[in-house]
């Protein structure tokens, strides 16, 4: 395990710079999840206040 | 026809002689904050203020040609001309001419009045005379363009320099490193060939561009 | 199977479904072995230590952020000239997707650049033109929230991502066009490859990684856009109620 973080000096931005990327690639992707789950909820909700 | 063309845009901007001297004020108002803010060194004065200038032209050129179609927009005047039977291409284009003869030609007539209130050399006026001279019809161009895009919004914010500025930068990235070319003494015709081309590529399509986008942003 | 069926929103809706849940775990166990392959099996560079481990996620999402621009501009050019009604929603929504492949690339080079060149930023000409690429996505995001309207919203975005196409033979190409601080190509290169075959095969294993992860969320922003266009027609009730 300790193999991971023997990059030298550079370990700190190599992993900062994955870090960085994984986190905006799980934002861009769960924005839409969260959105349409959301969108249908409030449609649905919308719904049983009309009837 | 022609004829008449030109006196209607030339009426246009007499009528009103705020748009004349409007951005020209701006323009002195603008490029004199930046000594205010750099101090009196002389030497980076001269060194900066090329691409101040360059810089306030941009600022001048955006908010100029930001409202260019709104009260054609809010007057109706842009249905007649898409239902016009006259070649509304050749209008529009005598109308950016106009807007540029208005808008840009004060600022670079004064040009050789700043270069000598911030003791820009000879070569160095003269190139920014060259690159205002190519430029600012393709910014003014722009410029219209992004009016034209924003037709029917409501609320005219910050919203068009924002979408404009990106196509400006190319211009500005040419003129900048022909001024800089021109004050290490290296050769600069690259960049003024680039510009000229940007020039003859942008103003001829120009009219045609925006009778596509008047089309497109009228059609409700 | 009839390719123009893929066209009608009903029935992408209904068909793409199960489809996103399986891209999504096959996008999450590719990026897995990727950024395994990335940061341990390959081996270190020589000049460039394990810094150069950067370019397995900086040059995927920089070529990324080209491809959607283009096809941003290709689906807007379909949808504004034959008024495809999945083209629409297709063009505006590549929109944020290349915008944070843009921001990717961006972060992800100024970090390489760091112990490379010894600075974050540099104002050569690649590194302004992607910038400028942000730029243009987040001009073409905010115009078309400015519109209420959002069919003439979809026109005048189009519009405005074909015109601004003439930014992505800039970037490309001007790491040859202007002698700057960023290297020359290196992938495309056909007659002798300057980096060694071990550092780029986990490279090309890595853009096919990112264009899966790209096609999975690609297909869930149309499926959230047709959603928000068909809200209210009957075949949208009729398949939420089962």
């Amino acid at each position: 395990m300790i193999e991971f973080f023997s990059m030298g000096k550079y370990t700190v931005f190599v992993y900062v710079a994955y870090f960085v990327s994984i986190v905006i690639l799980l934002a861009g992707y769960f924005l839409p999840h969260y959105r349409l789950k959301k969108e249908i909820k409030k449609k649905a909700y919308e719904d049983n206040k009309k009837q | 026809m022609i004829k008449a063309i030109v006196k209607t845009e030339l009426a246009i901007y007499f009528r009103n002689l705020n748009s004349i001297f409007l951005p020209l004020i701006f323009f002195f108002l603008i490029l004199s904050v930046f000594p205010l803010i750099l101090g009196t060194d002389k030497i980076l004065l001269g060194k900066v203020m090329p691409g101040m200038i360059w810089v306030t032209v941009i600022l001048t050129t955006l908010l100029s040609s930001n409202n260019f179609f709104r009260d054609d927009y809010k007057n109706g005047v842009i249905e007649t001309y898409l239902t016009a039977d006259t070649s509304i291409e050749l209008v529009l284009f005598f109308r950016i001419i106009a807007c540029w003869l208005f808008t840009c030609l004060p600022v670079i007539v004064f040009i050789p009045v700043i270069s000598l209130l911030f003791e820009i050399s000879f070569q160095n006026s003269v190139i920014i005379l060259l690159t205002l001279i190519l430029g600012t019809p393709i910014l003014i161009s722009i410029g219209i363009f992004g009016s034209a895009l924003t037709l029917g919004l409501a609320k005219n914010n910050i919203l068009t320099p924002v979408i404009i500025i990106p196509f400006y930068i190319p211009v500005l990235i040419f003129s900048a490193s022909a001024i800089e070319a021109v004050s290490i003494g290296l050769p600069y015709t690259s960049q003024i060939s680039i510009l000229l081309s940007l020039l003859v590529l942008v103003l001829p399509i120009m009219p045609y561009l925006l009778k596509y986008t008047l089309e497109l942003s009228i059609n409700n | 199977m009839n390719i123009s069926k893929i066209a009608n929103l009903r029935y992408f809706y209904t068909k793409t479904e199960k489809i996103t849940v399986f891209l999504s775990f096959l996008s999450f166990l590719l990026f897995c072995i990727g950024v395994y392959w990335g940061l341990y099996i390959a081996p270190t560079d020589y000049l460039q230590g394990d810094s150069y481990r950067i370019m397995y996620v900086h040059v995927p999402a920089a070529w990324l952020s080209l491809q959607v621009y283009i096809i941003m501009a290709l689906s807007g050019f379909i949808a504004l000239v034959w008024k495809v009604k999945i083209m629409e929603i297709a063009s505006i929504q590549c929109a944020p997707i290349g915008a944070f492949f843009t921001l990717i690339a961006l972060i992800t080079g100024m970090i390489w650049g760091k112990p490379t060149w010894g600075t974050y930023w540099v104002w050569d000409a690649r590194l302004t033109s992607e910038l400028i690429l942000l730029f243009l996505y987040i001009g073409i995001i905010v115009l078309y929230s400015a519109f209420s309207d959002k069919r003439q919203a979809v026109k005048v975005t189009s519009l405005l991502a074909i015109i601004g196409i003439i930014n992505i033979p800039i970037i490309h190409y001007s790491v040859e066009w202007w002698n700057t601080l960023h290297q020359g190509p290196t992938v495309t290169k056909f007659e002798k490859p300057s980096a060694h075959i071990t550092m780029l095969l986990p490279l090309l294993y890595m853009l096919i990684a990112f264009n899966v992860y790209f096609l999975t969320v690609f297909i869930k922003r149309i499926r959230l856009g047709i959603y928000l266009r068909e809200k209210n027609s009957k075949w949208m009730k009729e398949y939420l109620n089962d």
